[in-house]
């Protein structure tokens, strides 16, 4: 049975794909190096559609107005342009009042699109334009850490890293915010309350990754507009400190939050990616893959949920758990501890 | 001799978004049966390959049955080829689907608007507007959402044959410049199932433009409603739209031929069959329906079918916005979670239950906390069925007030449950049913199967409907009174059919199992008190005869509506009483 995994790597070669949902017009080069911000593709739609009442503004019947327009259909009008006019006893003409596109004539009333909404990507990362795809955007290319994360609030966003030194069963304090400069990526263990999400948010940060959150706070974070990247999900357990110790060992780095909502169907996770740094290049890791001895998983179901362990045995006859279901369960063993036995439904493979 | 030849197996893929299940069916004692039936987890993601899991799932089979369905082995990744020596059939089934954003433009509230709701209830579409009658005065206002919103798929209804032209022919030119102002792969395909008079202008106005498909009327007269050819044509183009983006599912369904559907419109399609077994012969005021309920990892699909009439009503799993979560886990949830744990936990373990629905409930307090979300999932999607549905009587506080003889209850939030008593307790606390019903639970989840399958070989759903595939968990016999609790409120005399007799007193406030052995049939006898009611009127005594299930019979006397104590240790203990009541 394959599961669910998300990279922890510090160093991997990550590539990603940037496009719109329909053509338009590529903005960036082979071999561009990009920032998160940068626009990487564009569309315009129309932004408004309004009509005119051609037989109105010429006095004439709507049956008389389609030999009066001087315009065809689908022609782009600039404003101020004539679009119909009537030589009566009184000639008389018909302007656009803006630019737009000439739609339809029916009835006398012509429909004209105009305005203009644009629909784009932007690069979302650090790295370098590695091939543009004709229309749609482009695949950018980086080599990094790459952190992923179990949810995300939509948000994208980059800034210097800070991360939490001080134990990360403990609250960060407000003497170790006061440390970090305004406008950083600031990773804390964990977030449990309004006050506490408060006094981050103070510091200004342009992102926020943490290792776990009360749900209560859902609401006022996806109305954040920072990325916030959780990596274990919802509660208040401590957080694993095998990624923190990542984080911190790039602690002063520009840091990269995407903070997508997981999609299982395109195998998205909202991910940090954090650009150079040393460390062997991984090799790039499905997004389920078989569960074996010996891989680092994260637990997500009883007292061990959060916590990254090492798998030490795969026991081929099922468990039955406290819940009274009956399931093949993990062994997992974490250092210095006892085994204990978790269903592999409800782990994550870490790598 | 069937077109599949009767010897061949049938084998039908299911894929939803937590698990792949794979059922195989054959002949045995000259009747179709379901052979066995496993599943392995769906295998998405960007590198995904969805045979993988349909992989996993026969590899079971084929151990467990001892039969090769696939050829000789290939890359698990690599699309399945099937051995036709032993596989006379593949049906594939989808419930999991990227989103796929749907508009709906029609005319009148009463008519074509409410058909086209109704119908698009029944699909797993992301319905971004709904436009009648009145949004023709705001031609443009439309325009503009549906440039915002650039819908994949338009449903384009209105007008009964021969009967309003004008107003639909305005909704065809909004549609054509809908198109127009839209680059062309964000124009939406249209589905024209409206006034046939303007066939011919539909497709001068919009064939150029876009994709159309033609279809018949939706109402073809007043009060009329035809939707199983837009539902399954719009079910097709769900699949095709989904191949595009899930790798290994154009494979899967070119196995299957043409027998590939959406589960929700072959669960509908099942529900109309039986529903039409069970009432035709009835009058209109005896026909007493069935209830479908469906608790899938990504939606909830409700469907109540009368005499092969069905309104149907899905869900996903997690409808609704933040703050509407989060008073159902400090209300509701909360209450109805048979474990000790505070708002906060409850709140943590319900996000998490979303971000990894694939997983197994570990502890007691997962378990209760998933059987709650479980109840409360069927609360939210009947109440929302009721809103569409004249007749449903389904309040989400008194429960389930109109009769359906049968409920049919799937989903691993009811498979799943270690025990049928809990399985029950779910569907009973969920539902509240006010008069005596059926119970059944589809533990393979196979119904929508058969649904498909079935238009291969029409015999496979009979055959397999009467088998023991399915569990019939056990009659419900509602004891409806507002006495006092404790009060005695009837006695029940059980003559079984082997000889055997007894009678037990059921007092107010009493969930109580009557042992019947499954499959014997017995008598029973029941006096109400002359204010309780056994489903024949206050005080009417009541001759039931019936079938033993699972958990026997069961007589719910605990009143309607369910009131749990406000003390929370109380209130624990109340449902564990009631768990330990069915069986724990």
């Amino acid at each position: 049975m394959k599961h669910l995994a998300v990279r922890r790597q510090a160093g991997i070669d990550i590539r990603r794909v940037r496009q719109l949902p329909f053509p338009g017009q590529v903005l960036v080069e082979e071999g561009q190096h990009v920032h998160p911000e940068d626009l990487v593709a564009a569309a315009e739609l129309p932004g408004e559609v309004f009509h005119l009442d051609i037989a109105r503004g010429l006095g004439v019947e709507p049956s008389e107005v389609l030999p009066c327009l001087v315009r065809d259909l689908g022609e782009v009008l600039e404003k101020d342009d004539v679009i119909a006019e009537h030589d009566g006893a009184l000639p008389r003409l018909v302007r656009v009042p803006q630019s737009g596109v000439l739609l339809s004539c029916r009835d006398g009333v012509v429909v004209i699109a105009g305005g203009k909404k644009t629909v784009a990507v932007r690069a979302g990362m650090i790295g370098t334009v590695a091939e543009t795809l004709p229309e749609l955007g482009a695949a950018i290319t980086a080599h990094g850490g790459l952190i992923q994360g179990v949810w995300g609030n939509g948000q994208v966003g980059a800034g210097i890293l800070r991360v939490q030194a001080s134990p990360l069963d403990q609250a960060i304090t407000a003497e170790e915010l006061d440390s970090f400069g305004e406008g950083q990526v600031i990773a804390a263990g964990f977030c449990s309350e309004k006050d506490q999400l408060r006094r981050i948010l103070a510091r200004k940060p342009t992102g926020l990754i943490l290792g776990v959150m009360d749900a209560r706070l859902i609401e006022r974070v996806m109305a954040l507009p920072i990325p916030v990247i959780l990596l274990a999900g919802f509660g208040a357990q401590a957080p694993d400190v095998y990624t923190f110790e990542m984080l911190r060992a790039r602690g002063g780095d520009v840091a990269c939050a995407n903070a997508c909502q997981p999609n299982p169907e395109t195998g998205e996770w909202p991910e940090v990616i954090i650009p150079g740094g040393d460390g062997e290049t991984s090799a790039l890791m499905p997004y389920r893959t078989e569960l074996k001895t010996g891989q680092r998983v994260m637990a997500l179901s009883g007292d061990a949920l959060g916590k990254v362990f090492t798998v030490a045995e795969l026991p081929d006859a099922e468990s039955i758990l406290e819940s009274g279901l009956s399931c093949k369960t993990a062994v997992l063993s974490f250092d210095g501890g006892e085994p204990i036995a978790i269903p592999r439904n409800n782990l994550i493979i870490l790598n | 001799m069937s077109a599949t030849g009767r010897t061949a197996m049938l084998v039908g893929l299911d894929i939803g978004r937590v698990n792949t299940r794979v059922s195989v069916f054959g002949v045995r004692e000259g009747k179709y049966c379901l052979l066995g039936c496993e599943q392995a987890a769906t295998a998405f993601g960007h590198d995904g390959h969805l045979a993988a899991g349909v992989h996993e799932a026969l590899e079971k089979l084929e151990y467990l049955l001892d039969r090769k369905f696939r050829l000789p082995p290939k890359e698990a990744d690599e699309d399945l080829a099937i051995n036709q020596q032993t596989v006379g059939q593949v049906g594939l089934t989808l419930s999991a689907f990227p989103k796929i954003r749907a508009a709906l433009f029609s005319l009148t509230a009463c008519g074509s608007l409410s058909k086209g709701l109704a119908l698009a209830a029944k699909l797993p579409i992301d319905l971004v507007g709904a436009y009648g009658l009145a949004d023709l005065a705001n031609e443009v206002g439309v325009i503009e959402q549906m440039i915002h919103s650039r819908p994949e798929l338009l449903i384009l209804t209105g007008g009964t044959d021969l009967g309003a032209e004008k107003p639909l022919a305005r909704w065809v030119e909004v549609a054509n410049l809908v198109c127009r102002v839209l680059p062309e792969n964000a124009r939406p395909i249209i589905f024209f199932a409206g006034n046939p008079e303007l066939d011919s202008l539909v497709r001068r106005r919009l064939e150029p433009n876009t994709r159309l498909v033609m279809l018949p009327n939706l109402q073809p007269a007043y009060g009329e409603r035809d939707d199983i050819p837009l539902q399954l044509s719009i079910s097709r183009e769900i699949v095709a739209l989904s191949a595009e983006k899930l790798a290994g599912l154009q494979g899967l369904s070119q196995l299957a031929g043409s027998l590939v559907g959406v589960r929700g419109a072959m669960l509908d399609r099942m529900v109309r069959f039986i529903s039409r077994l069970k009432d035709q012969r009835l009058m209109k005021d005896n026909q007493r329906g069935i209830l479908a309920l469906d608790l899938g990892a990504a939606s909830t699909m409700v469907i109540a079918g009368w005499n092969g009439q069905s309104d149907a009503c899905r869900i996903e799993a997690w409808h609704g916005d933040v703050q509407d979560w989060q008073a159902a886990v400090d209300g509701p949830i909360f209450r109805w979670t048979a474990a000790p744990v505070s708002r906060e936990a409850a709140g943590n373990e319900i996000a998490n239950q979303r971000l990894f629905p694939g997983r197994i409930p570990q502890t007691l307090t997962e378990l209760a906390l998933s059987q709650s979300l479980a109840r409360h999932r069927i609360r939210t999607s009947m109440a929302a069925l009721a809103e569409i549905t004249a007749g449903l009587s389904f309040d989400i506080t008194k429960g389930l007030m109109r009769d359906f003889g049968t409920i049919i209850a799937s989903g691993a939030a009811l498979t799943g449950a270690p025990t049928p008593g809990q399985a029950m307790l779910i569907l009973l606390d969920g539902l509240q049913p006010w008069h005596q019903t059926d119970v059944i639970l589809d533990r393979n989840q196979i119904l929508p199967m058969l649904g498909l399958l079935g238009e291969a070989e029409p015999l496979l759903p009979v055959h397999v409907l009467n088998s023991d595939a399915f569990e019939n968990l056990g009659t419900v016999i509602p004891v409806i009174s507002g006495v006092q609790e404790g009060v005695m409120l009837v006695s029940i005399t059980v003559a079984m059919d082997s000889g055997k007799t007894y009678t037990v007193d059921i007092p107010q406030g009493a969930l109580r199992r009557l042992i019947v052995a499954p499959g014997e049939s017995a008598t029973l006898s029941l006096e109400p008190i002359p204010s309780a009611d056994v489903g024949a009127g206050p005080g009417v005594n009541r001759r039931v005869r019936l079938t033993g299930g699972e958990l026997g019979v069961v007589i719910d006397a605990r009143g309607r509506p369910l009131v749990l104590p406000e003390e929370d240790e109380e209130r624990i203990e109340r449902i564990r009483h009631w768990l330990w009541s069915l069986g724990g």
